[in-house]
């Protein structure tokens, strides 16, 4: 019974991972790129590298509003809304920004943001076309090139698995914890092995959290059932009691004049006392039925709620304090919530999240490797009989290559299009995403027809290189590079162009690692045209 | 911040050397038992101790998040140090203790 209970478990734990894992290291992949989001944001658009990024000043509240309401109203009229957002630690400058009433047939309007300088007077207008960060954040639960429903559908079911994957992991690695510290180094699939355990359990709390928190984030939509019978499926009734601040409300069509809204700041004192202001939301402006919604920075509490401080935008009237009824499963589901999405973390979390991340992709990675590995090694007789590997294992190698090599060459590629594709291109921001997919789809073709190490050291040198060059590329580009960035204190800038160079610098380390192991003697004993290899299986051992 | 990695650093270490294996290959022998149960007691007690920290540091819903991701960092050098360095470890944990030391002794800036 408890042979056949490991057995089920092993299997199940191979299949499970096996099936989605690519899927699911892009998912990964981009979820630990979206912690820098909105760095990636800022460092895609270097017209703001220059006098923009200031600290939030309460001093300079007052003006600052009434400045943005003049703006807006000169250049805004009749928007759907009205974004007046302060600097924040993750977005560290002022802009206002509007969206466009949508066109017909579709659900929302143009989303545009103009940028206040640092000394209030000069507004910058015109920024490249670019996802940004947003891309990697939208790749992470929307996928790409098709409608986002069906893909959240396909995150939910790698998620899904990974969660399976995760528990049934634990079962059958009953040695993790004897072998927590060991990391044999070159002994073929024995260090993929080890490789894989420590990178699943030093960061097992994380993973468990991150695979669960994930698929609460979009639980409602998976299972449904609980709001349809409660609401009789009227899904909008549900949310307007969960988030009564966050009720949109619709224009009536009477125009009527605006409130001043620093005359409302005394009133948001008496509320927020110190907080800092995030942003200020004005829906439907110019209409009699508008309202003010001011958000508050939540800073680093555990909370991801928007909670919205709402007015009256005609007659300054308080119609919501920003308290929500104070339930127990809103708390967790809010807790759970943050702790997806981390955005109450602080650089060193942040980057400890990040890490956390890395390590998550590298389990992902090395348990496919591995997988690959252990095949070939079962096939090993067909294949010195020169017969053809079968189309499982050229099949799961290709894919391996593909995206484990692929994505960070992928990723830098996005960056270069960001800065090199031409300012005024059309569909500019679609074509730097496109470029990301290029480089992928380009290595899978390539991995149709050799999966051979070379190719491998190929990839990563490649990706290894134009990661160390970013600085560079930033520093040809934009106003500013790594140094005046550092000096300035722009630390989002340099931090992006710092991690970027370290991952490059590590992808060269693996280049020379699978170098390396050519040139040990016992390696060789087995066969001459190791060369020819697929990753993982340079260093057998005895094992074998 | 630093000085909480250090920390972690030191108890994930003396429970690396708790175990067999991992004690042979830093010292260069065989632990007796009871010199076993006390380093993984001294491991798990310094644990503890960096939770404290982090909470006290943190306050509770944060020290925790962040004692989790500490972990995993510190969790990861352990593993490095012994695969690369491993007879250098000791002297790691000596040098991490002592800067973590002077490091908990310099007040925040703030």
């Amino acid at each position: 019974m408890k042979e056949n209970f490991f057995r089920s478990m092993t299997w199940l734990h191979t299949w499970v991972g096996l099936l989605v894992c690519w899927v699911l290291l892009l998912i990964f992949f981009a979820g630990t790129l979206s912690y820098y989001r909105h760095d990636i944001s800022l460092w895609t658009k270097p017209e703001l590298h220059k006098n923009v990024i200031q600290s939030y000043d309460a001093s300079l509240i007052e003006p600052e509003l009434d400045k943005a309401q003049q703006y807006l109203s000169q250049h805004a009229e009749g928007a759907r809304d009205w974004r007046i957002s302060f600097p924040t630690d993750r977005k560290p400058y002022l802009s206002y920004s509007w969206q466009t009433q949508p066109e017909a047939g579709q659900r929302r309007g143009q989303f545009i943001e103009h940028v206040v300088q640092k000394d209030q007077e000069q507004l910058i207008t015109d920024v490249r076309q670019t996802k940004g960060g947003n891309f990697f954040y939208r790749l992470h639960f929307d996928l790409h090139y098709m409608p986002a429903k069906i893909a959240r559908w396909i995150v939910g079911f790698c998620t899904m698995f990974m969660l399976i994957a995760l528990i049934s992991g634990i079962v059958i690695h009953k040695r993790i914890f004897k072998d927590f510290f060991s990391f044999r180094r070159n002994k073929g699939s024995r260090s993929w092995l080890d490789a894989h355990n420590v990178s699943s359990v030093l960061a097992l709390p994380y993973h468990l959290m991150i695979t669960y928190t994930g698929l609460v984030t979009l639980m409602v939509m998976y299972m449904p059932w609980a709001v349809i019978t409660a609401y009789d499926g009227d899904s909008q009734a549900f949310r307007k009691e969960l988030r009564p601040s966050r009720v949109q409300v619709k224009p009536i069509g009477e125009t009527a004049d605006m409130v001043q809204l620093t005359s409302l700041l005394p009133q948001l004192q008496g509320i927020l006392g110190n907080l800092p202001i995030r942003q200020v939301v004005i829906n439907n402006p110019g209409d009699r039925n508008s309202r003010v919604n001011v958000y508050k920075d939540t800073g680093e509490t555990v909370t991801d709620r928007r909670t919205a401080i709402v007015f009256d935008a005609v007659d300054g009237k308080l119609l919501n304090s920003g308290v929500e009824p104070d339930s127990g499963a809103q708390n967790t589901h809010d807790t759970l919530i943050a702790l997806h999405t981390g955005r109450f973390s602080g650089p060193a979390l942040r980057l400890l999240f990040f890490i956390s991340g890395i390590m998550g992709c590298a389990m992902i990675a090395t348990g496919t490797l591995l997988w690959a590995n252990k095949i070939r090694q079962k096939q090993q007789k067909q294949l010195k009989q020169g017969n053809k590997a079968t189309f499982g294992l050229r099949l799961v190698e290709g894919l391996n290559l593909t995206f484990i090599a692929g994505l960070p060459l992928a990723a830098s590629a996005f960056f270069y299009a960001n800065r090199l594709l031409p300012l005024d291109m059309v569909n500019r921001a679609q074509w730097e995403a496109n470029s990301f997919f290029l480089v992928l789809a380009i290595l899978g073709v390539i991995a149709c027809f050799k999966r051979t190490l070379s190719v491998w050291r190929v990839v990563l040198a490649l990706s290894g290189l134009s990661l160390i060059a970013i600085p560079l590329l930033n520093a040809l580009t934009s106003d500013s590079n790594l140094l005046t960035n550092m000096s300035q204190g722009q630390w989002s800038l340099a931090g992006f162009d710092i991690i970027c160079s370290i991952i490059g610098l590590s992808l060269l380390y693996a280049r020379s690692k699978l170098s390396q192991r050519h040139k040990q003697p016992a390696i060789r004993q087995h066969d001459a045209s190791r060369a020819d290899l697929p990753l993982g299986r340079t260093a057998m051992n005895k094992e074998a | 911040m630093v000085s909480l990695l250090g920390f972690s650093y030191i108890a994930f270490g003396l429970l690396a050397l708790a175990m067999f294996s991992h004690h042979r290959e830093v010292l260069g022998y065989a632990p007796s038992e009871k010199r076993c149960r006390v380093l993984s007691t001294a491991g798990w007690f310094g644990l503890a101790l960096t939770y404290w920290g982090c909470t006290l540091l943190q306050g509770f819903a944060y020290g925790s998040i962040i004692y989790f991701g500490l972990l995993a960092v510190a969790g990861l050098l352990v593993v490095i140090t012994l695969s690369y360095r491993a007879k250098f470890m000791p002297y790691a944990m000596g040098l991490s203790a002592i800067v973590s030391s002077i490091l908990l002794l310099i007040p925040p800036s703030q």
